[in-house]
């Protein structure tokens, strides 16, 4: 299982998979904001091709942080986030240069809004501190160009008021994205102990039920055969080699059960519980028992997406197959089920539980050729 | 990954997430205006602009107060001493500059910037636009009576105005949720719920094939392998498993709720075996008849919790799992504690002989004290640890509690 980081994206996908119509707002307002400043400013751009790179690489990043936001590449890595702002720097000092002399008030570039909006479009999907560190940097970039501009004899006001007017917004929107972040990452985790807790004391309600329900399974076993031999045995002096003979074959019955029990996975159970009764549907090609090295928050997330399919009427529950094979420290898994609901409506079905299973697992793809769809997934053998 | 906050919390944890990021512009705000004071004062030396900078502090300290403890009243007092900072800190630059040669339009909208960030209380769409649109009508009539009073002026401040325009696109985009994904939390829950319980069960389940190896098959085996008479000391262990395996609740699980009961468990080596491996990350549940170890000799008890020990180091180490259950059973002749886990298991026939020290933590200390060790254990599924150990002759003749008394 991988490593999860403290963001949003991470810890509530499906609710970052909400959060993308923001993202894609902002990162358009980065941009629209640019632009809008860029054409206000005509007048004082003395090298036009300088300007024009500038908001195409802006555009770069602002397209970045909306397609490596989305769900279908989740999670979004740290070398993401830095390269986000490399660009923006590149753009900066591309937008400065094309107006070096000229710019009278650096306060209005689109610099430190733009900056800003992308770094706070970025919040659900990295930690805090990360968003702090990267954001002062950019930053205190902003300000030091900020500070070699003014040197322009035009500028009204003092040097230090330009560094400060640039670096406000920025500043302002970074520490907006780091209290966000932080704010809902602590929630999430104080959700979590919450439920930790409950768990705790669901168990403890459902303990003594379930030890009931299992112990009647094994006296039933048991009544059958073994306490009649032993109520027998117990009431003779001598064992005949009859009664040892049944000893054996009881005991290889015993065994039988036991095994045929212990072979059955999670997965077989979970399977044989969906498909309808009585259908021999549902089928699980799992000859290593390899299910059974999925995690817990991996199980979850299998029974949820299959619990989301149950309750969908164009779901056939009979069309479950899964299938499960080793490769190398790796386990690859192959899930398909048949819809008779429209491709459309079958990739809404999906789309959250994919965006979680893209966090909990490894190389998730999903191919849809209607009425059948099929997601790939992999996970780690420990 | 947690299973995500359930639909009903969704709404206060964004409205709270706001409210801080407000706070946090806010803030960085207020100390940018506090500079820039500062900056202006040292560049024109001969005005006097230093009371602007008092005028922030007031604001900075509701502010402050306002982020710690969001109420109606603080964040109306933050409203109330925001407006009058913002009209002492405005007139103090205007009474003194001439607005259009500096044409700081930011610096001058800070202040009202920081007003439309108030994040007052309340859950909901409609009171976040009411709070942010109460700091702008606050932060510009505030700057516009300044600029009349100066003589620059009724003044209105555009920044401001569109930065509240963004807020309430941003409050409007963090509300919305697709039906389709407010299905998804509960879903998720059920299902973590169900995958609890299944590992329950499970555990449960390797707890009855335990003892059903433990007594039954090895009961079996023993006969098959007799030759004419059964020994008494068979049938009579026979005769005692029959009755836990008929008798009511074998697999009950209620801890003690004797106090005499649980000091004899706490005293005990191996209650302090279970707090160690707590401490060390893994959630270890007791149960069966903890109070039983009382009736050990203190050798044989410190013997027992050193085993126990091993075994729960040897879960945390190997099973991939973080709980484990300790299931703590006497007779009249000895007590046996299972320490049971869902995790990974292992082939117990292809391990190395000394894998899991089990050979010399668990075998050897055992067998010194005339106890045994069974490992049953099937890959995928968890593994089951059977220690039992006899009480010495001592305790077994002032010691009552039968197999068929045991909680």
């Amino acid at each position: 299982m991988k490593d999860h980081e403290r963001t949003r994206q991470q810890l509530d996908p499906s609710a970052s998979l909400g959060a993308w119509p923001l993202t894609i707002l902002l990162a358009g307002g980065a941009l629209g904001y640019a632009l809008t400043r860029t054409a206000l400013s005509t007048a004082e751009i003395t090298l036009p091709v300088l300007s024009v790179l500038s908001l195409l690489v802006l555009a770069a990043a602002c397209v970045l942080v909306v397609v490596a936001t989305s769900a279908r590449r989740a999670p979004f890595r740290r070398r993401t986030h830095v390269l986000v702002h490399c660009l923006v720097w590149v753009a900066v000092v591309s937008s400065a240069a094309g107006s070096w002399s000229t710019d009278t008030f650096i306060r209005d570039d689109w610099w430190p809004v733009s900056f800003g909006l992308l770094v706070l479009a970025l919040s659900p999907y990295r930690p805090a501190k990360e968003l702090a560190a990267w954001g002062t940097v950019s930053a205190l970039f902003l300000g030091f160009l900020a500070l070699l501009q003014s040197a322009n004899p035009a500028a009204p006001t003092p040097p230090a008021a330009d560094v400060l007017v640039v670096m406000a917004p920025m500043l302002a929107l970074c520490y907006a994205s780091v209290a966000y972040a932080d704010t809902i990452v602590g929630s999430l985790e104080q959700w979590r102990r919450q439920t930790r807790r409950a768990g705790a004391t669901m168990v403890d309600q459902f303990r003594e039920g379930i030890a009931r329900s299992v112990q009647q399974d094994r006296v039933t076993i048991l009544g059958r055969d073994v306490l009649p031999y032993f109520s027998d045995i117990l009431a003779k002096d001598t064992v005949t080699d009859v009664d040892r003979r049944r000893a054996r074959e009881i005991a290889d019955s015993i065994r039988r059960v036991m095994v045929t029990e212990a072979d059955r996975t999670w997965l077989e159970a979970l399977i044989d519980g969906e498909a309808s009764p009585g259908s021999g549907a549902g089928w699980v090609s799992d000859d290593s028992r390899l299910a059974s090295r999925m995690t817990r928050e991996q199980r979850t997330v299998i029974r949820a997406l299959l619990g989301a399919l149950s309750e969908d009427s164009g779901f056939d529950r009979d069309s479950i197959r899964f299938r499960i094979d080793a490769d190398g420290e790796r386990a690859r898994v192959r899930f398909t089920a048949d819809f008779a609901a429209t491709r459309r409506s079958a990739r809404l079905l999906v789309a959250p539980y994919l965006a979680i299973m893209r966090v909990s697992f490894e190389q998730v793809r999903v191919e849809s050729l209607q009425p059948t769809t099929e997601i790939g997934f992999s996970y780690e053998l420990h | 990954m947690s299973i995500g906050l359930p639909t009903h919390l969704i709404a206060s944890a964004s409205s709270r997430s706001f409210a801080r990021a407000a706070h946090a512009i806010a803030l960085t705000c207020l100390c940018i205006a506090l500079a820039t004071v500062v900056v202006f004062q040292t560049e024109y030396s001969g005005l006097i602009l230093w009371p602007a900078a008092l005028s922030l502090l007031p604001m900075l300290a509701v502010l402050f107060i306002n982020s710690r403890t969001t109420t109606l009243f603080f964040s109306v007092s933050y409203l109330l001493v925001g407006g009058a900072s913002t009209y002492w800190y405005t007139s103090t630059f205007f009474s003194q500059m001439d607005p259009v040669s500096h044409d700081d339009v930011l610096s001058m909208s800070l202040l009202q910037i920081a007003l439309v960030m108030v994040g007052g209380p309340g859950v909901g769409l409609l009171y976040g636009i009411t709070w942010a649109f109460a700091g702008l009508l606050v932060g510009e009539l505030s700057s516009a009576f300044a600029g009349v009073q100066t003589g620059h002026g009724f003044w209105l401040e555009p920044t401001t105005a569109v930065v509240f325009v963004i807020t309430v696109a941003v409050l409007i985009f963090t509300r919305m949720t697709h039906r389709w994904l407010q299905r998804t939390p509960p879903r998720l829950h059920r299902a973590a719920r169900d995958e609890h319980l299944a590992a329950l069960r499970y555990r449960v389940e390797l707890k009855a094939a335990a003892l059903i190896h433990d007594t039954i098959l090895s009961h079996l085996a023993a006969i098959a392998a007799s030759t004419s008479a059964l020994p008494a000391e068979l049938r009579s262990q026979i005769g005692r498993d029959l009755e836990i395996l008929v008798g009511e609740e074998w697999l009950s699980e209620h801890p003690t709720d004797d106090e005499g009961d649980r000091d004899s468990w706490r005293r005990s080596a191996m209650f302090d075996a279970v707090q160690e491996c707590r401490l060390l990350g893994l959630e270890i549940d007791v149960t069966g008849d903890p109070a039983c170890l009382g009736r050990l000799n203190r050798n044989d008890g410190r013997t027992l919790g050193l085993a126990v020990k091993q075994c729960l180091v040897n879960v945390l180490k190997h099973s991939g799992t973080s709980h484990a259950e300790v299931a703590v059973f006497a007779s009249r002749e000895d007590v046996s504690v299972m320490v049971v886990d869902t995790g990974r298991g292992f082939d117990t026939d292809g391990v190395a002989p000394d894998r899991f020290g089990l050979r010399g933590s668990v075998d050897r200390r055992i067998d010194e004290v005339g106890g045994s060790v069974k490992v049953f254990s099937t890959v995928g599924r968890g593994t089951s640890i059977v220690i039992r150990v006899p009480f010495s002759q001592l305790q077994k003749v002032s010691g009552g509690n039968a197999v068929g008394e045991q909680s």
